[in-house]
């Protein structure tokens, strides 16, 4: 028994290390024969927005038409609400989430994920005149405290974890939490940096930044329907071959460190 | 001056000359109102409207022409609308038909869909919708490879009735979602207006020894349609204001558009405002619409 | 007399069961085939949990509660609306009709959920309302337009001879309608008015855009927490339904107190 376990062990890892000439590749197979990706992803400034004329534009969408540049595929964005992706993964709407999505072990249940392709944390942005004063984590633990963060994302995993006796109100889109917090409706909000960043500095007399550390360091990677292996291997080749010649971090700080883009979009005050 | 007596609208235009004290009371809060809100816009919230930029948002077309954006999510709304409302009637009227017969096996599921749909709440049915039977119907028909997979040329004439083909299935599960919603409703309008034909109408059709396709066709479905028409109008316009809840549901008709477009921009304001008018224009012709066509099939009834 | 109350409840609870069992059904076998793995067991900790010798009332619940909440004070708010509304479009200031009119059609034609968007993102700083008073607030303008067209017809379909005989009697404004009017105008319109209180419940489901915690937005919070949206979905489904039947059950009772014999009228 034991020789036998060694021995299909052996197997197949040198299956798992022989790229992808591997024999069996039936959902790159399906992609290939459509010729278009399928890309599932959610309107979240700037990973992923809708410029001046309607079109997509963003961070992930230069990551996904250039995956399926390639890769030699046409690209094709699905839009969905975040708090549906997966299960719209899972019914086959569209071959995989590119989306900012962060790994973590509950997702994992549920999707396999690549491997990371990029690095964002999470941080909170908070309202001025109701979390005056407050510079310590324990500050916003408390019972009257509101924080809002977007439904089905990481974040409220965060917030639950960082601040337990706080109230979560988690709302359909990051723009509509934000406008809580702007609004005065809620102490603070919780999203990925580094929009709070942005925001704080777009809205400085609303909204400030209370901690200097990123409240936590995730890892983003695209997600694909469990036992999809092949799509998973292919997807973490390029991804490996992208953040060696740089591109990937490239794209990350024209989109997050700049501000260059925002003439694309006509940008609220 | 008494409050008392109803008075019909067509004498709206010599009223008009003669404003009594319950318009100068109201008239006055009017423009309380207006100046407190004036008061509270300007010190509640610091924005700079910026209605230029968001009109030209809505109309700037993308970049390898076609329609904008917003006019997508516009035409895809009607396309909705359209559509849903054939499914809802042509299911709602079997249903009602079901519903009204004495066979038990076709009014129980009948009934028992009618009261499953009426009684949850529409946000509620179409996230049951949207979890389940979107991902076992749409297989379950066949439709999986026309929708999904299609790979054809799209000529004009398809294009004009269900869209581009990426958003096929998208456009289907829209129009399941907001028919079946719709068809509980039509069922029991349809029901209503069955019941509401004299039981002396089926009898005299029998005893003319029509059959039962006559019966339905020449004696019974004139009466009920004329009857069911203005429930039906209503329930078409309602139908239209259904379409934006499947916004929800990432279905890509004019709600989710704009909530796209209002986040990217950060013009939320001007955005929304925008989306409330063309729903408000359209169900408004709408209802205007009906009107007319009323008023023209009740002509036969007026005495003359 | 307890068999036409009796007969629609029974019928009601009857059509519960049936339809939880083909909704579980069709559960089933949609599970099955996308491979699920249910996780009934997980549920009643949502509903209730058992602390310190004492059961304490879990999400599911207190979301139920809210929603009862928020529908409860809708009402009223939408019973005076209407009633305001009504009275202002048979009145004969022109200022009145117009302004009873244009809030109708402007209602009226547009979707509640665009309403909620921007009552509470657009307006909501400008009027300074906190979040539970704008829900209700929007519900209540938005089903007052409906309500105020029962109240019409209501108000309507009383006799002018009512009005006549309490003139003739001496009474004022004010006491014709609140002693002679309003009675009736009640015991007609209760009917159609238990439907407007399962059309706020209905409707109350979608303030959960603006993050009240009532059923739904709890449903839908737990359900991307812990991706087990069949059973969720199902145990929300199945409260809507036990909480909009057994207030049809109520209106049932209702009309037999007041006299079904008034609504044919």
């Amino acid at each position: 028994m034991k020789l036998f376990k060694t021995a299909i062990t052996a197997l197949l890892a040198l299956a798992v290390s022989i790229p992808t000439l591997a024999a069996d590749t039936p959902n790159l197979d399906k992609i290939n024969e459509r010729g278009t990706l399928r890309v599932g992803m959610s309107t979240f400034v700037p990973w992923a927005m809708r410029d001046k004329q309607g079109e997509l534009v963003g961070f992930e969408i230069d990551v996904a038409k250039r995956l399926a540049k390639d890769s030699g595929w046409e690209v094709e964005f699905v839009p969905t609400a975040w708090d549906g992706i997966i299960p719209s993964l899972l019914s086959k709407k569209f071959d995989v989430i590119i989306g900012g999505m962060s790994i973590t072990e509950a997702r994992a249940k549920s999707v396999l994920f690549s491997a990371p392709y990029s690095h964002s944390g999470v941080q909170l942005a908070a309202n001025r005149e109701l979390a005056k004063g407050y510079t310590e984590i324990s500050d916003f633990n408390s019972r009257r405290v509101k924080i809002a963060a977007r439904r089905g994302a990481f974040t409220v995993q965060v917030a639950r974890e960082t601040f337990p006796k706080a109230k979560v109100l988690q709302f359909d889109d990051d723009a509509q939490a934000f406008q809580e917090v702007i609004n005065g409706n809620a102490h603070a909000v919780i999203a990925s940096s580094p929009k709070p960043e942005h925001e704080s500095i777009k809205n400085s007399e609303t909204l400030f930044i209370p901690f200097s550390e990123r409240l936590s360091k995730g890892n983003e990677a695209f997600a694909v329907r469990l036992g999809e292996t092949d799509k998973a291997e292919f997807f973490n080749q390029w991804i490996q071959a992208r953040t060696q010649d740089g591109w990937l971090q490239e794209r990350y700080e024209y989109w997050f460190a700049t501000l260059d883009w925002q003439d694309q979009i006509a940008q609220g005050q | 001056m008494s409050v008392l007596n109803p008075q019909p609208h067509n004498k709206l235009v010599k009223s008009f000359k003669r404003l009594n004290g319950l318009d100068c009371v109201l008239l006055t809060l009017i423009v309380l109102c207006g100046a407190w809100l004036y008061y509270r816009s300007s010190i509640g919230i610091n924005y700079d409207w910026r209605w230029s930029e968001a009109f030209g948002l809505i109309f700037t077309p993308p970049r390898d022409g076609g329609l904008p954006y917003f006019f997508q999510g516009l035409i895809a709304t009607l396309r909705l609308s359209v559509w849903s409302l054939f499914l809802a009637i042509t299911f709602g009227t079997l249903i009602g038909l079901a519903r009204h017969s004495t066979i038990t096996f076709f009014r129980t599921p009948a009934l028992l869909f009618i009261q499953l749909v009426r009684n949850i709440p529409p946000l509620v049915f179409i996230f049951i919708f949207y979890f389940f039977i979107s991902a076992q119907l749409i297989p379950l028909l066949g439709l999986e490879e026309i929708l999904i997979n299609y790979r054809g040329e799209l000529n004009p004439v398809q294009r004009f009735l269900f869209g581009p083909a990426q958003l096929w299935e998208n456009l289907a599960s829209g129009v399941i979602c907001v028919g079946l919603l719709s068809a509980a409703y039509i069922a029991e309008v349809v029901r209503a207006g069955l019941e509401s034909i004299p039981k002396g109408q089926w009898e005299a059709a029998d005893s003319l020894g029509l059959s039962r396709y006559s019966k339905f066709r020449y004696v019974i479905a004139p009466q009920v349609l004329t009857t069911i028409t203005p429930p039906l109008a209503g329930q078409a316009i309602s139908l239209v204001k259904d379409t934006s809840i499947v916004s929800l549901i990432s279905i890509q008709e004019m709600t989710f558009v704009g909530t796209e477009i209002a986040n990217s921009s950060g013009l939320i304001f001007e955005v929304w405002l925008i989306v409330g008018a063309v729903y408000f224009v359209l169900c408004f012709a709408l209802s205007r619409g009906f009107k007319r066509l009323e008023k023209r099939s009740q002509r036969h009834l007026t005495i003359l | 007399m307890y068999i036409k109350i009796i007969k629609p409840v029974l019928s009601a609870v009857i059509q519960v069961s049936i339809l939880a069992f083909a909704i579980g059904w069709v559960l089933d076998s949609g599970a099955q085939s996308m491979g699920y793995q249910w996780q009934w067991e997980r549920v009643p900790d949502y509903i209730a949990f058992y602390e310190d010798g004492e059961w304490w009332p879990a999400e599911l619940i207190e979301g139920l509660l809210v929603t009862i909440h928020i529908s409860a004070i809708s009402l009223i708010a939408t019973l005076l609306i209407g009633l305001v509304t009504a009275l202002l479009k048979n009145s004969n200031s022109v200022v009145g009709r117009c302004l009873a009119s244009s809030y109708i059609e402007l209602i009226r034609n547009t979707p509640l959920l665009v309403q909620i968007y921007l009552l509470y993102f657009v307006f909501g700083p400008v009027i300074g309302l906190d979040r539970f008073s704008t829900a209700v607030l929007a519900l209540s303008l938005f089903q007052g337009a409906y309500t105020a067209e029962i109240f019409r017809s209501g108000l309507n379909s009383i006799d002018k001879g009512q009005f006549e005989a309490a003139q003739s009697l001496g009474l004022s404004n004010t006491f014709t309608y609140w002693d002679v009017i309003l009675p009736q105008v009640l015991q007609r319109t209760l009917p159609p008015l238990t439907n407007e209180v399962i059309s706020l419940i209905k409707n109350s489901s979608i303030v959960s855009v603006m993050a009240i915690f009532d059923l739904t937005t709890e449903a839908r919070n737990i359900v991307s927490e812990t991706a087990m949206p069949f059973e969720i979905w199902f145990s929300v489904a199945v409260i809507y339904l036990a909480l909009t039947l057994s207030l049809s059950a109520i209106a049932v009772w209702l009309e037999h107190r007041l006299g079904a014999k008034w609504r044919t009228q």
